[in-house]
């Protein structure tokens, strides 16, 4: 395993044909779930910065949607090809997409430090635009048909009125979501609380 | 054969991943001659990771030891580890001076020294050997598969042996013992470990693994296995992880479950995925329907879970992008003693037995380095005295939080009940999980082994060290 694999993976992103077919808009915060029950962190790394497979933070802005959507139907090996539908990929694509706010940085932006936490981290969000007047952070734990919640976080203002922080923790590893909630809308971040010490 | 050749096929089977091939085994009524020499390895199974780790014959699993039934073996061990070690047998049946228990049926073999196990190994199946001193050799790498071929066995057109295991990170295993380890669970997601969480559990005993190995390799860097269309392929797969319950899957394929820990099934159980807990053996079957390439995945939640995989694919298609399976075990068949077995609905009736010994097992609190056997700890536990013939009975009941991977040495036992109900079918095995939160299982075996001191204990190496282990001993009074 090393880096020559991740430029390999990403080769076939940057010459796709052209003339793809309209995409249909995905659902980032069903996309965040999907992320994590296949695993994708474990390649491309924490906030997908890039590991074994390419970085995907800010992929929207290299790919449209369509050529992102179509690197994940038809993967280049060692990337393997994962058992989602269309409208799955959708959402997986949104949820990537939405990673650094978004085409035109429109949108929210989460970060975690540390990136892998084990019991508990620093949630840091920007907020582009409008600043938000109130923020929350509500981690959990999806088990299987049902979930476990962690303390519910308010968020408070930094210096910048645009970028909020509160400190989560994890009462135990596993795959959680964070659902932050900001003037009545929601982000969902993922976060793999992770085993290595 | 020569000694030296046997040896370096034996070597190549795991690198290669393909069990040694028809033609090269020594004839049946042969003596097989094995060297064994344990010995420190740096241990880099993933890009950035690099383990202080321990090898059999610089491999790391050990190599794969295969003979016919009814063939002796003589294997000279060497430990040149730095620590005292054993090696166990585990799943055979043979004289008890050759168990390899440090402390009970053997002094431990010192750094430097040497030990000359000999036997006819059996009965056939899937078995594993390992270090038996009471530290965290195997987990650091003193494992391997031993195959006792069965000659009533169905021939398979290519056989692989699968041995999962992970590497604890440096400090996981002290701070585990220890019972404040932090290490999360990492089951997947729609797992029964999983359900067992509460809210407000605090993860004390968990290992913390940095790297997920199928026969010591990190997907992609894993031998692939090389199948044809059309071909019956068996896995021998063992779960030498020893502290988690692994699940395998083969992406776009149902698995054929014939053997349990090694032992026939009365009737083989078709499923989308395996559960193996720690210590366990399973032989599981496919028939390669078309060409293609396909993950063999051991699910996990681990953000690194994709380094536990392998690419099975047909000729030419090496490189081909392989299907993989979600992470998820929601809506997923996997394999469980009670589907393999059947369960009657009717309450369960004790069978006869001249010995009985019911086990509560418990502790493992945050921050506690004891779990217990009612409530005693090694080597303060009830032992269980037989004689010669006895039918055993023994039964527990699992109060803790975490399953109990509990085996027996030297004995075939049958599971005659979970959770109160009777099995239909008899389910054989060396090793069987008991469920966390109450539940309970009961064994049945003849004392009719070699007698001596047979241990008894959970293979959680966590919960072996903190005193979760009891003997079977031969020298009942009538």
């Amino acid at each position: 395993m090393n880096r020559t694999l991740a430029l390999f993976a990403l080769a076939p992103l940057l010459a796709l044909p052209l003339g793809l077919p309209a995409f249909a808009a995905g659902d980032p915060a069903a996309g965040a779930l999907l992320v994590q029950s296949n695993g994708c962190t474990g390649c491309h790394g924490a906030n997908f910065q890039g590991a074994t497979g390419p970085k995907l933070y800010g992929i929207e802005h290299q790919l449209s949607a369509a050529q992102i959507a179509d690197a994940i139907a038809n993967p280049q090996a060692p990337m393997p090809k994962f058992p989602l539908d269309a409208a799955q990929i959708a959402d997986v694509v949104a949820y990537l997409s939405s990673l650094d706010g978004g085409r035109g940085g429109a949108g929210p932006v989460a970060t975690l430090e540390p990136a892998k936490p084990s019991s508990h981290a620093t949630l840091t969000v920007r907020f582009p635009g409008t600043a938000p007047r109130s923020v929350t952070a509500q981690p959990a734990m999806q088990m299987g048909g049902s979930s476990m919640s962690a303390a519910k976080v308010t968020l408070r203002p930094t210096s910048d009125p645009h970028v909020w922080q509160g400190k989560v923790s994890f009462s135990m590893g596993g795959p959680w979501t964070i659902d932050v909630t900001y003037d009545g809308k929601h982000l969902t971040v993922p976060v793999n609380v992770a085993g290595s010490m | 054969m020569r000694r030296s050749d046997f040896m370096r096929v034996a070597a190549a089977g795991i690198s290669t991943v393909t069990l040694m091939p028809r033609g090269v085994r020594a004839a049946a009524g042969d003596t097989v001659e094995y060297t064994l020499t344990a010995a420190p390895l740096r241990f880099r199974p993933a890009a950035g990771v690099e383990s202080k780790s321990l090898a059999y014959n610089g491999l790391l699993p050990g190599p794969v030891l295969r003979v016919r039934h009814g063939q002796r073996v003589r294997i000279h061990y060497r430990n040149r580890t730095g620590e005292p070690t054993t090696v166990h047998w585990h799943g055979m049946i043979l004289p008890n001076a050759m168990d390899g228990a440090a402390g009970i049926t053997q002094p431990a073999v010192p750094d430097g020294g040497s030990f000359l196990y000999e036997f006819t190994p059996g009965p056939p199946g899937t078995r594993w050997y390992h270090d038996h001193y009471n530290n965290d050799a195997t987990p650091r790498g003193l494992f391997g598969m031993f195959v006792v071929e069965d000659p009533v066995d169905e021939p398979a057109d290519a056989e692989f042996a699968i041995v999962l295991h992970d590497v604890p990170g440096a400090d996981s295993m002290p701070a585990a013992m220890n019972g404040t380890s932090g290490a999360p669970m990492v089951d997947p997601l729609g797992s029964p470990e999983m359900r067992q969480m509460r809210a407000g559990d605090r993860m004390g005993d968990e290992v913390g693994y940095v790297a997920h190995c199928i026969n010591g390799a990190t997907y992609p860097s894993v031998a692939p296995l090389a199948v044809k269309t059309g071909q019956r392929v068996r896995l021998r797969v063992l779960n030498a992880n020893q502290t988690q319950t692994k699940y395998l899957r083969l992406a776009g394929y149902r698995l054929r479950v014939t053997h349990a820990d090694g032992n026939p099934l009365a009737r083989p159980l078709e499923v989308d995925a395996l559960r193996i807990g720690v210590g366990e053996r399973y032989d599981a079957w496919f028939e390669v329907r078309e060409p293609g390439a396909w993950l063999l995945q051991s699910l996990s939640s681990d953000p690194l879970a994709f380094e536990q995989a392998a690419v099975v694919h047909t000729e030419g298609l090496a490189h081909a992008t392989p299907e993989a399976s979600s992470q998820s075990l929601d809506g997923v068949d996997y394999f469980t003693y009670e589907k393999a077995a059947g369960v009657t609905h009717a309450p369960f009736d004790e069978p006869a037995a001249q010995v009985r010994r019911h086990f509560v097992l418990a502790g493992g609190a945050y921050g506690s380095a004891r779990w217990t056997m009612n409530g005693k700890t090694w080597p303060d536990t009830e032992k269980i005295h037989v004689s010669r013939d006895d039918t055993v009975l023994v039964r527990f009941t699992n109060k803790t939080d975490m399953d109990h991977p509990m085996h027996l040495h030297g004995h075939t036992f049958e599971i005659v009940e979970i959770d109160g109900r009777a099995l239909r079918r008899p389910l054989a095995k060396d090793i069987a999980l008991v469920r966390a939160g109450g539940g309970t299982l009961t064994w049945r075996f003849r004392a009719n082994s070699p007698p001596g001191r047979w241990l008894l204990h959970c293979h959680n190496e966590i919960h072996m060290m903190d005193g979760m282990m009891t003997e079977v001993v031969y020298n009942r009074s009538s």
